[in-house]
């Protein structure tokens, strides 16, 4: 009998435990921690945030899914991993802390034969001083409650530009080093959209601020749409849609500092400045969520485990080589900790061996470049994996993982909305391979250009819109789950 | 290594590479930049983007006012003020003018020859000639940055004086295939019909998709005949077309006769009932 316990149940946590719950014998056990009561589709969380979509419809109870489906679910956190055991045990454990099903507070030990790392991120507001709803001056999409929030916000200033006050937005990333400008770009098109059907984009002022070095970089270097034989860059597409739109842009920006109504900013150049906003959306920089590590006599081996990032070590290469030596094999394949074979990291939690757009810093030394993002689908795709690997360990007794999912061979696809509504709606779709260029395998970009596809319009929304409905209908685990796709 | 010189003009679908940044500084960097020197020299150029010439690395050249050039490697725009429209020549397209949209300053940061970052402001005509390279580098022409009717005029306009892309042997727009798009378009709309009750559609719009789905059968079905009846017609023009064997002819019918049918039957079970 084996015991696999997984942290956290976002998209990547959520696909490993289901499918290996739905793979591995009832001899075996499927442990989920979490400390959510609700899985999230959280690229839909843009459509609260502008009032297109309440909370209630992209969220739904994990309790009676992991009940029907037969997985032991503990809404709680981990807080340390204990790969040798302790002074008392002999087998690895983690310890978690309760946060529901009425143990609030309550500290546990979990014993586990392999352990899945799907923590996440944390949403690192502090990196920014007043950045971030809790604690700052600007809302955030990233959870369905702060896209609540945001959302009565944006109401708010809605409701003053109807009464004729004109109003500043600043929406994009909040720190030098972020990542998911995918998500700030969704929402900045939603907005425009959402004042132009009040009637009242004449009054806003909208300003696009982020860490790319170029517009339409989204953390990838940016991606190619073929056109003719060749690919033109999202540069190009995305320069026109903020100029058609009426959107001005400053990239190459570090937010370092945020008061009541102004921004500050230094730019790739070492020049600063400042911006004033009624309203802004700012995504934080993401890091690990914290987890510590301790050796069997209970010294702390955090760094052994866990990247200065926060983010778990696994099968990369972390020698920190210079931009003009980045490979395609520096990614992970099989998401093993090297030290701790039966330890797996998946989807964001995992550390990457570097970044994939260019690495830049200001005349002052502020590094300022999108850090690389896992989206939806290789996160998803990886924990599908990282659960055949670690099937095939238990079952066939195969002593390395079996199972590879590289993201410099891995594609994805992304609709990313520009608006919502059934006649109006529009959304780009695009998408691209390898997620991780590989300059050796395809000279000049890195990228296969006829798998690489760029298109903006009604249909991407509908597509969008069939996705939310599609990935929930999956997580539900209802009839014929495993048949769609990550 | 020695590189080659060259200089891409229309119509040349290179143009449309987009350039990868330059990693390594090393002797190719320097030797691509005095060929691109070159090249300017001899076309009297005000800038040249590396692609102009055929190597797709993110290399910008420039004339300043006094006459020496400006080697911008890897360059990025930060900040843009003030749109203003101005005609423009450039080398790839050697025989037209067209009036463009740039911004009057610019603010941009690159490296030079050895790596080194450098940030500069430009404006006037420097930072008109900078965007326009540097929108080469992106894969796209100063035509990218005009509405895509005034494009396709001037693309027209360019055809009619014999400057037209190459022509392969086969075409690849033979009049069949109008057939297939009409069809996929239709398919397209049947499968969206199939989630129309997502939307929470009423009943009545409903039972207008179920139509739409029942007409759309048939009508897809037709349209494949047809294909197959004028591809038939055409193929015997061009002969030497691997696209047009029944073969090929016969599958692509095939593939969206199942679909029409295969989405039908879900329409019936969702729409229908
Ligand atoms: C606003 C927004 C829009 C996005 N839109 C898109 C999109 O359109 N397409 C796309 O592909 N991607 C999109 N993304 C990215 C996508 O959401 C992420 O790639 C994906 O959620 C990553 O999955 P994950 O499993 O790694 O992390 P998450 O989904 O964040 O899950 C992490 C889980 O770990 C839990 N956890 C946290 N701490 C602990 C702990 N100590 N112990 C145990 N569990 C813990 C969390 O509660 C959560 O359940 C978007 C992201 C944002 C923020």
């Amino acid at each position: 009998m084996a015991k696999v316990v997984v942290l956290g149940a976002g998209v990547s946590g959520h696909t490993a435990a289901t499918f290996l719950r739905d793979w591995l014998g009832p001899q075996h056990e499927v442990i989920v921690v979490t400390p959510n009561s609700k899985w999230n589709w959280i690229p839909s969380n843009i459509w609260v945030g502008v009032g297109q979509m309440t909370k209630e419809d992209v969220v739904f109870d994990l309790a009676p899914v992991y009940e029907k489906a037969g997985i032991d679910y503990r809404q709680a956190k981990a807080v340390s991993i204990h790969p040798e055991g302790g002074e008392a045990e002999d087998v690895p454990y983690v310890t978690i802390e309760y946060t529901g099903q009425g143990k609030e507070g309550e500290k546990e030990l979990v014993a586990y034969d392999y352990l899945i790392n799907a923590t996440g991120p944390k949403l690192n507001f502090g990196a920014t001083e007043g950045l971030g709803p809790d604690n700052g001056y600007t809302v955030s999409v990233c959870t369905a409650d702060h896209a609540t929030h945001a959302n009565e916000e944006l109401q708010k200033l809605i409701a003053k530009m109807k009464s004729g006050e004109r109003q500043k937005i600043v929406i994009g990333t909040g720190h030098g080093m972020c990542t998911c400008q995918g998500a700030a770009f969704e929402y900045i098109f939603n907005v425009d959209h959402e004042l132009r059907k009040a009637g009242v984009r004449d009054l806003a002022e909208i300003t696009w601020i982020s860490n790319e070095s170029f517009l339409g970089d989204f953390g990838i270097g940016g991606l190619h749409m073929k056109r003719g034989g060749y690919a033109a860059s999202s540069r190009l597409f995305a320069e026109s849609l903020y100029t058609e739109r009426g959107i001005p842009w400053i990239i190459g920006a570090h937010v370092n500092k945020v008061e009541e109504g102004k921004i500050h900013y230094e730019q790739l150049d070492g020049s600063t400045g400042e911006l004033e906003f009624d309203f802004s959306m700012l995504i934080p920089p993401f890091s690990g969520v914290g987890l510590k590590a301790y050796a069997k006599d209970g010294s702390d081996m955090t760094d052994k485990l866990f990247a200065p990032n926060g983010f778990l070590k696994v099968d990369a290469d972390y020698s920190g080589k210079p931009y003009e030596e980045w490979k395609a094999s520096d990614w992970p394949k099989t998401y093993q900790n090297p030290d701790y074979p039966n330890i797996f990291a998946v989807g964001i939690a995992f550390a990457p061996p570097h970044g994939i757009s260019k690495p830049m810093k200001s005349p002052n030394g502020t590094p300022i470049n999108p850090t690389p993002p896992r989206t939806g689908m290789p996160s998803g795709i990886i924990g599908k994996t990282v659960a055949m690997s670690i099937r095939d360990m238990i079952e066939k007794n195969s002593d390395k993982p079996t199972h590879h999912a590289s993201m410099a061979e891995m594609g994805a696809a992304c609709v990313a909305s520009a608006g919502k509504g059934l006649t109006d709606g529009m959304a780009a779709s695009l998408t691209v391979y390898p997620v991780v260029p590989d300059f050796e395998k395809y000279p000049g970009i890195g990228r296969d250009i006829d798998y690489t596809f760029g298109e903006i319009g009604l249909a991407g929304h509908w597509i969008k819109h069939i996705l939310h409905h599609m990935f929930i209908y999956k997580a539900q685990l209802k009839p014929g789950w495993t048949l769609i796709p990550e | 290594m020695s590189v080659k010189k060259e200089l891409i003009v229309y119509p040349d679908d290179r143009i449309n590479i987009p350039s990868t940044d330059v990693r390594k500084f090393d002797e190719t960097l320097f030797e691509v930049i005095d060929m691109m020197k070159e090249v300017m020299e001899e076309n009297g150029a005000e800038g040249l983007a590396a692609i102009q010439t055929g190597y797709p690395y993110n290399i910008v050249l420039v004339k300043e006012a006094d006459g020496s050039i400006l080697e911008l490697i890897n360059p990025r725009i930060l900040k843009s003020e003030g749109l203003v429209s101005k005609t423009e020549k450039t080398l790839y397209y050697p025989d037209i003018e067209i009036e463009i949209p740039r911004y009057e300053t610019i603010k941009l940061i690159y490296e030079d020859r050895f790596g080194k970052q450098h940030h500069m402001e430009a404006s006037g005509d420097l930072a008109r000639i900078i965007q326009r390279k540097i929108d080469y580098t992106f894969g796209g022409t100063f035509l990218s940055k005009v509405s895509k009717e005034r494009r396709e005029a001037v693309e027209k306009a360019l055809a009619k004086n014999g400057l037209v892309p190459e022509v392969e042997l086969c075409p690849t727009t033979s009049k069949r295939v109008y057939f297939l798009s009409v069809s996929d378009k239709i398919l397209f709309f049947m499968f969206l019909t199939l989630f129309a009750k997502l939307f929470d559609a009423s009943e009545e719009t409903l039972s207008t998709l179920y139509t739409f789905d029942k007409i759309g059968v048939p009508l897809v079905i037709v349209l494949m005949i047809g294909y197959f009846v004028f591809g038939r017609w055409e193929a015997k023009k061009y002969s030497s077309c691997t696209s047009c064997q029944i073969g090929n002819m016969l599958g692509s019918m095939a593939k969206r006769i199942v679909a029409a049918a295969a989405i039908g039957v879900g329409a019936y079970f969702v729409l229908g009932s």
